[in-house]
């Protein structure tokens, strides 16, 4: 097998005496494209780092890694082959470039690398420039911070590119930029992988995204591939129940799905579940022998592996079914809950004064569920902050149920809790949304104590509270650092139910959150919506997850709204010109087929 | 969702080490020779003997005597008490005055940030032990007049430190999830950010501890703080330059007590700081 530009086998990494991946293997051949897809814990990016020799100090690595015949030590400390014929692309633009370089520094430094004279570099760094879609040639004498971030994110790829390395390593290139931008720059990813004949790995825990850009995808759980196979085929047909699972949990951006699917329970450690088939515990389709023995990865038709004992009788059932379900009718029409009137919010900036908001109206009726939508720096995050008090607008009105919420400073006490008790809120980040020093029953309680309806039994009221967002009354002794993502999200959920609010505000609850745990808090989401009549007002930069969630939509774009309607009329038709580009960049399992 | 899934960490998890223990087990015999000295103690330190003065080592003075034929080895054990107790003092006393004033403007900012931070800025422009020389000279001396003065001059340090973790903490989720149930600017700063600022906290006490020793030590060298006499050993030092050539442990043994205190403590907040950052990490 000499033609193959990368072969790894049998590759483990471990930590001590712990293992976090298991026997992966991957051939790659010059100019294909490959796609290592998992969740968080998956070892994807494990598996990456021990491709260019960049594990984390305390790591090590066995078995063979193979770059063009040639074997690499994935334990070295030396830079072997990373960066002269393989290039590594991280995940956050922002800091993956040194503030202190200009653009064309970061360029130059590789090219002076591979040799080049001092006179041909002006040049040559111009021309990588333009490969990369920058042809304003001032860019090249700009600071990182001077670059938006899909323009960093274009000089990082110039940079990495500069060698020309037969294989490129890109972990997660795009999750940190803006929908608009991720599509421009993975086009560019892919278009520059065909024209080069390069290899690529590309790391991501987009399903989607991978099927889009590779031409094969090996999909990983708990540190062990469970399945391998072209984009094409896994995409119409997965044989892994995990695989399928994921397909299913993603939100669709085109319809509305009445299951959102979704996996119970998280990933396990890869140590703990090394002599039984990793994904059995959350499997549909389990039997007593899935956990006998660790399943061996099995080509089951021609191209096609996975590590599923039941692929050949599981083949059809798991095929993915797209239905177009019907939306419940929503409820009726009723009285406005939330009514914010021309709402601006002006930050004072060097060099003149930052339009944050520009006059936002919009309102929230009883029992409706509506969905804000933006990039980065739309004001979907300011206009959270000044409803909840936490920051005060410059001008126009917020109405909370006949309370003025304006200037929440200017209300009396009463007013302040009623308020309080009328709205609350879910944060974006699991991770810091709960105090790390105080259990789930401590943060629970105190939300508890400031209700206005007196709680009696308080410990009684946690429980219940835990088990109505799917947890064990157990959790309430725990501190958030022994919970997973999905887990604290839960809590946060609870902690603002403990409130009875007729209001609940969600600032990205799911996007930090891995995709069969994201789909587990929507459908959360959803019951509260819909069978206790909480008003939602959603907002995400995710069009998948509105389409699931919300009845109407409002897209927000620099501080304004572009348009607003249904949700399904305004993704299916979109009116003004950024949504129409919004909704065009969303990866999707129908189309995105790799152009060959 | 039932079961608990322990998210897998690349990282160890930070051990005290055995260096930390050691200099634990330091300070806790000064601490208990300090209580017990006055029955551990070979001689009365303030007994003078005019015959034995200037000696050096022998086998009823271990570390020999002074000019006025003190037991040196006594007088070092003896120095354990004004060598804890007063820059425990300082760093207590510091310690909550700058927690409280660091939790309060860091939290609040503002206005309230602005005239406190001025403030502090005045009190750093000048040098602080300058500042205790005068004051301590001025008011006739005395420990305990140093002790209050070295707080109120220490302070400061400690509400720059404390103000700069609150600040980071208070932008954090958890401090917004908090406000928006209605929790009071109180109870956030106390319940919520404290316990997220204590390994700051600590390490930040055990640091003024040093600074306090060494600075009681410094002004006792120059006869303010500690009344003549006693046996403290800054002014040990002091008090034996002249027999320096006669008995080399009478200047040399209080100068490696205070060195050693001071450098178990520094070892102790270095190790607390990392150690407990590590365990109140989120994740």
């Amino acid at each position: 097998m000499s033609d193959l530009l990368l072969d790894v086998d049998g590759l483990d990494i471990s930590v001590e005496d712990r293992l976090l991946v298991r026997a992966v293997g991957l051939q790659l051949r010059a100019g294909e494209s490959v796609g290592l897809v998992g969740e968080s814990g998956s070892g994807k990016s494990l598996t990456a780092r021990a491709l260019v020799s960049l594990l984390p100090p305390g790591l090590s690595a066995r078995g063979s890694i193979r770059f063009n015949g040639e074997s690499i030590d994935p334990n070295a400390r030396s830079s072997g082959h990373r960066g002269r014929s393989i290039a590594l692309l991280m995940q956050d633009p922002f800091t993956m470039l040194n503030p202190m370089m200009t653009a064309g520094d970061h360029i130059a430094e590789t090219l002076r690398s591979a040799g080049r004279t001092e006179g041909s570099i002006d040049t040559e760094v111009a021309r990588r420039l333009a490969e990369v879609g920058i042809t304003d040639r001032a860019v090249a004498h700009r600071y990182p911070f001077e670059l938006s971030g899909g323009m960093s994110q274009r000089v990082a790829l110039a940079a990495a590119l500069a060698n020309d390395p037969a294989l490129l390593v890109a972990d997660e290139p795009s999750t940190a930029l803006d929908a608009t931008t991720q599509h421009e720059v993975l086009e560019l990813l892919r278009s520059i992988q065909r024209q080069r004949g390069m290899g690529l790995v590309l790391i991501t825990h987009d399903l989607r995204l991978a099927f889009s850009v590779c031409d094969r995808v090996l999909v990983m759980y708990a540190g062990s591939i469970a399945e391998t196979a072209s984009s094409s085929a896994m995409r119409d047909a997965p044989l892994h129940p995990y695989t399928a699972g994921l397909l299913e949990s993603m939100p669709s951006v085109e319809h509305y799905q009445s299951d959102l699917g979704g996996m119970p329970g998280s990933v396990p450690a890869t140590s703990t579940v090394l002599d039984r088939c990793a994904f059995a515990d959350r499997c549909a389709h389990r039997q007593d022998s899935c956990t006998d023995g660790a399943p061996p990865l099995v080509e089951v038709t021609a191209g096609r592996w996975s590590s599923c004992i039941r692929s050949h009788e599981l083949g059809r059932t798991l095929a993915a079914v797209e239905p177009d379900d019907e939306r419940p009718e929503p409820a009726a029409a009723a009285d406005a809950i939330l009514t914010v009137t021309d709402l601006r919010k002006t930050y004072r900036a060097k060099g003149g004064d930052h339009v944050a908001l520009g006059g936002v109206s919009f309102s929230l009726a009883a029992g409706e569920a509506v969905g804000i939508v933006g990039e980065s720096g739309s004001g979907k995050t300011t206009i959270a902050r000044c409803i909840l008090g936490l920051t005060t607008p410059s001008a126009g009105r917020i109405d909370l149920g006949g309370i003025d919420v304006t200037d929440r400073s200017a209300l009396g006490g009463a007013q302040r809790r009623d308020a309080t008790q009328r709205l609350q809120c879910v944060f974006q980040d699991p991770y810091s949304t709960l105090n790390p020093m105080h259990t789930v029953g401590y943060t629970l309680r105190e939300a508890l104590a400031h209700r206005a309806r007196r709680v009696d039994d308080r410990d009684a009221a946690v429980a219940s509270l835990l088990q109505r967002v799917g947890l064990a009354s157990e959790l309430a002794s725990r501190r958030p650092a022994a919970l997973s993502g999905g887990q604290r999200q839960r809590v946060a959920i609870a902690r603002a139910l403990a409130m009875d609010p007729a209001v609940l505000l969600c600032d990205e609850p799911v996007a930090a959150l891995d995709v069969s745990v994201q789909a587990q808090v929507l459908a959360l989401l959803r019951t509260l919506h819909r069978g206790q009549g909480t008003s939602l007002l959603f907002i995400t930069h995710d069009l998948g997850v509105v389409r699931q969630v919300t009845d109407r939509i409002v897209v927000l774009y620099r501080g304004e709204i572009v348009e607003q309607g249904p949700t399904d009329v305004v993704l299916d038709a979109p009116q003004h010109e950024y949504t129409q580009r919004l909704v065009a960049s969303m990866p999707r399992i129908g189309a995105g087929e790799p152009q060959g | 969702m039932s079961q608990v899934t322990i998210v897998p960490t690349l990282s160890r998890r930070t051990e005290w080490g055995r260096l930390f223990w050691v200099c634990v087990g330091f300070v806790a015999a000064v601490a208990i020779t300090a209580l017990t000295v006055q029955w551990i103690a070979p001689h009365d330190w303030s007994a003078q003997s005019l015959v034995d003065s200037g000696q050096g080592p022998s086998s009823s003075h271990w570390l020999g005597t002074d000019a006025l034929g003190r037991d040196i080895f006594s007088r070092l054990l003896a120095g354990t008490r004004t060598g804890l107790i007063g820059p425990l003092v300082i760093a207590i006393g510091a310690g909550v005055l700058g927690t409280a004033l660091g939790l309060w403007t860091g939290y609040a900012g503002g206005r309230v940030d602005g005239l406190v931070m001025r403030s502090i800025d005045l009190v750093y422009a000048v040098p602080p032990l300058l500042v205790a020389i005068v004051l301590v000279g001025l008011f006739g001396g005395g420990y305990w007049l140093a002790v209050v003065v070295l707080i109120f001059l220490s302070a400061p340090g400690d509400v720059r430190v404390v103000r700069a973790a609150v600040m980071a903490q208070r932008e954090l989720p958890y401090v917004a999830a908090a406000r928006t149930v209605g929790v009071s600017p109180f109870s956030i700063a106390s319940k919520h950010v404290l316990p997220n600022v204590t390994p700051t906290v600590t390490a930040n006490v055990l640091l003024q501890f040093v600074v306090g020793l060494i600075a009681l030590s410094g002004l006792a060298f120059l006869g303010l703080g500690v009344e003549p006499g006693s046996p403290d050993w800054g002014l040990m030092i002091a008090e034996n330059r002249t027999v320096l050539d006669l008995n080399v442990w009478a200047v040399a043994g209080p100068a490696i007590c205070i060195t050693l205190l001071a450098l178990a403590v520094t070892v102790i907040g270095d190790r607390m700081f990392e150690v407990l950052t590590d365990r109140t990490a989120a994740r």
